[in-house]
């Protein structure tokens, strides 16, 4: 296959892709929607007599949701309901995980958007429908930082989603990862709440502290990559349709 | 209020809803799906919009006033005649003829009270002071209202203390981490607030052990 057929056949799956899997959009607003609703009641608070309480509003809790919706979305991709739905239009593995890529892109800048501007839905249901003194603190100014910002978040969900498609590329590989992956993803998250692992605390950080908007991109779509190939070469043994 | 505001928001969605609905003519599969879809981000782009022209006072950064003895070392040597007036954030003056007088509180939450007798006849003299609060530079204490403080009868009501909510509103994480923002402030220059009551001598106040009451001269 030249690189142009390889193209053109990744160009066809894409779209072909992105009508067939339009339910995902579904999850995605419900799964917006429930983590609007557990943000009203803030994402963080302080109170003392003198001032009473103070609420923190943004749409962290909608981040956190939708990172999820796109690993469980991409992890969705690998199963085999799914790769029988593309079957008719797979020219070979490599065609497969490319269109898979640029889809889970796409679905990432959707997710991503919508996270993002569900930031201004919560804060204007938060001004209708509760009694606050609204305190304005006219915190971000830069169109720089609101750019970055708002790539960071695509490429935050398209990382979560190229994670969830790598598990579910390696449960194709071998189904004791089934088990294994996420027995791994309970413990860490136990450890995580224990404040026992000073390793899954720094990969947070490697992550989510970072200040560097290069540093972001490099260090997302390095991850993106590497979940990728691990992903192709796990899949590599099998047949188009197994 | 409240009511009305679900009421034109609901409506907002369904209108919205109903119109991406008709679009897709529910002749796809997907139809439903769709029109959810598109409804939400129609939702999505109007509260963008909606939330730009929202009437938000913005605070401004100001220094903070922190210069000065405490408000308690004035009330405690005496000396209230040398706290700075700016100081002041609300006054009553009542006029109390009775002999006895009870003091409550809607929220079993009093801040500091002094208070001082004077020989001026049926006086009841009431100064609250506060020293703002700022969170991150912010002073937050321009938003407080303060205690409300009501006469009736033979009971002095001091109301609506730690009662206030206020909200503020930060970007998401991935923004805070490209600027000095922090959800949760890194400064949190603690005021200082106190009650200070001035009331005749031959007035008798009543109040519970447990009120932060203390009284001046004694």
């Amino acid at each position: 296959m030249s690189f142009a057929e390889l193209g053109k056949a990744v160009r066809k799956q894409f779209f072909y892709k992105f009508k067939l899997f339009f339910g995902l959009f579904y999850s995605l607003v419900i799964t917006q929607a429930i983590a609007i609703v557990f943000s009203f009641n803030g994402t963080g608070s302080i109170s003392s007599g003198q001032i009473g309480q103070i609420h923190f509003y943004s749409a962290d809790i909608v981040l956190v949701f939708t990172f999820g919706w796109a690993f469980i979305s991409a992890l969705q991709l690998t199963t085999k309901p799914f790769r029988d739905n593309e079957y008719l239009f797979v020219f070979n593995r490599l065609s497969s995980h490319l269109s898979n890529l640029l889809f889970l892109l796409a679905l990432s800048f959707i997710g991503g958007l919508s996270a993002y501007l569900s930031g201004y839905l919560l804060k204007v249901a938060v001004y209708m429908f509760f009694d606050f003194q609204l305190i304005g603190t006219n915190d971000i100014t830069s169109p720089a930082v609101v750019v970055a910002g708002i790539i960071t978040i695509v490429l935050y969900i398209w990382m979560f989603a190229s994670l969830g498609y790598m598990v579910g590329s390696l449960v194709q590989f071998q189904k004791v990862f089934a088990i294994l992956i996420p027995s791994i993803i309970i413990g860490c998250l136990i450890l995580v709440a224990l404040s026992e692992s000073e390793a899954i605390i720094r990969i947070g950080k490697f992550y989510f502290f970072e200040s560097s908007f290069l540093l972001v991109f490099i260090k997302t779509t390095a991850t993106v990559c590497l979940c990728f190939l691990i992903s192709a070469v796990s899949t590599n043994h099998l047949e188009v349709r197994k | 209020m409240i009511v009305v505001s679900v009421i034109v928001y609901l409506l907002i969605f369904i209108v919205i809803f109903a119109a991406a609905f008709a679009l897709n003519k529910l002749q796809a599969k997907g139809g439903f799906i769709k029109a959810l879809f598109f409804s939400y981000a129609g939702l999505l782009i109007i509260s963008s919009v909606v939330y730009f022209v929202l009437p938000l006072e913005q605070a401004e950064k100001a220094a903070i006033k922190s210069d000065g003895p405490s408000l308690y070392h004035y009330f405690e040597t005496g000396q209230t005649d040398k706290i700075d007036p700016a100081f002041i954030k609300k006054q009553w003056d009542f006029t109390y003829e009775g002999k006895e007088l009870l003091l409550i509180d809607n929220h079993n939450n009093l801040p500091m009270t002094y208070v001082e007798k004077s020989a001026e006849e049926n006086l009841l003299e009431i100064t609250y002071y506060e020293k703002p609060t700022y969170i991150d530079g912010y002073n937050i204490s321009a938003y407080t209202e303060g205690p409300n403080i009501t006469l009736s009868a033979d009971s002095l009501m001091i109301a609506d203390y730690w009662n206030e909510e206020h909200a503020i509103f930060k970007p998401e994480f991935p923004f805070r981490q490209f600027s000095d923002i922090r959800l949760m402030p890194d400064e949190w220059g603690h005021g200082e607030d106190i009650i200070h009551i001035r009331i005749s001598e031959d007035i008798q106040l009543q109040y519970e052990e447990w009120q932060n009451i203390y009284l001046m001269g004694e």
